[in-house]
């Protein structure tokens, strides 16, 4: 892998890290809203905002894929 | 042996370091042993995971308005929001941690586990003093553990949880130790790793936690 490739790579892990977290953040805010904005303070709601919020968590911070895949993450 | 598995970037107790041979010799060893040890990582998790869920049931059972409705009681709303913000920004730093000492870039690998370290404690005083209200004079708490099932439920779920963020904090200042040692390096960090899952899955018990007892359910009243 030459240098410059190396670089960009690691430009692009921590800028994915950033994405994340701001993402996770902008959910956070769209469920707190949502649970004083009827009728989106429904149980289902609330719960499929989590469930996104879990995803990303344990896809790209958890890195699970690792689990079964043959490289590093 | 394991002055020597440190000068060499190893982690002392692995079974890498049986292995006279120089670093780049066992490093497909050290991988292979990485990915067992990750299984046996998500499989502790699968079991943590029972306790969670457990509580969870506990919570949507438990509070149940006159006409079987999701309730729960007024919460400081505010306060909610603002640890599971500190929590997020945590895990963000947490990540950014292990992702510095796989690019080799030490300094920014052990600021970051400071900020996660510092912030995880922010959590915990966030829940302690907030919501516990255990420094009465600081801030009055909503609920006592006594409240019936609503104290209860809030005071386990938290509870728990705030324990494993504890323990979290210390895994935390205990690999940045290590870390200031020398102890990792960007081929082989995988106690760092661990330390990064766990913190995470730290956050993503909270990621249901947070909307189970603040968000979701009408408010009622706790008779003191």
């Amino acid at each position: 892998m030459s240098e410059q490739s190396h670089t960009k790579r690691k430009t692009a892990i921590y800028r994915e890290g950033i994405i994340v977290g701001v993402t996770l953040a902008i959910l956070t805010l769209v469920e707190y809203y949502a649970a004083i904005t009827p009728p989106f303070d429904s149980f289902a709601v609330l719960m499929i905002l989590a469930l996104l919020k879990a995803i990303l968590v344990v896809n790209y911070f958890m890195h699970i894929r690792s689990v079964w895949s043959e490289g590093d993450h | 042996m394991t002055v020597t598995a440190v000068e060499h970037g190893h982690e002392p107790g692995h079974a890498a370091d049986d292995h006279h041979d120089s670093g780049e010799t066992d490093l497909p060893t050290y991988l292979e042993n990485t990915r067992r040890n990750r299984l046996g990582m998500w499989l502790f998790f699968a079991s943590e995971a029972f306790l969670f869920l457990g509580l969870l049931v506990t919570r949507f059972y438990l509070w149940r308005g006159p006409h079987g409705e999701i309730v729960r009681p007024e919460l400081d709303q505010f306060a909610g929001l603002v640890v599971t913000a500190v929590l997020l920004l945590s895990s963000y730093f947490m990540n950014r941690a292990e992702v510095s000492i796989a690019n080799g870039k030490r300094t920014d690998f052990q600021i970051s586990l400071l900020l996660t370290a510092f912030l995880g404690t922010a959590f915990l005083i966030g829940v302690v003093v907030w919501e516990w209200g255990m420094f009465p004079s600081l801030v009055k708490g909503h609920l006592k553990p006594t409240d019936g099932v609503f104290g209860a439920v809030v005071f386990g779920m938290t509870g728990m949880h705030a324990l494993h963020v504890l323990s979290g904090v210390i895994l935390i200042l205990n690999v940045w130790w290590l870390g200031r040692k020398g102890h990792f390096s960007a081929e082989r960090h995988w106690g760092v790793e661990a330390c990064a899952i766990y913190w995470h899955y730290v956050d993503l018990v909270w990621i249901f936690f947070y909307p189970a007892i603040y968000l979701i359910g009408s408010t009622i009243d706790i008779p003191h």
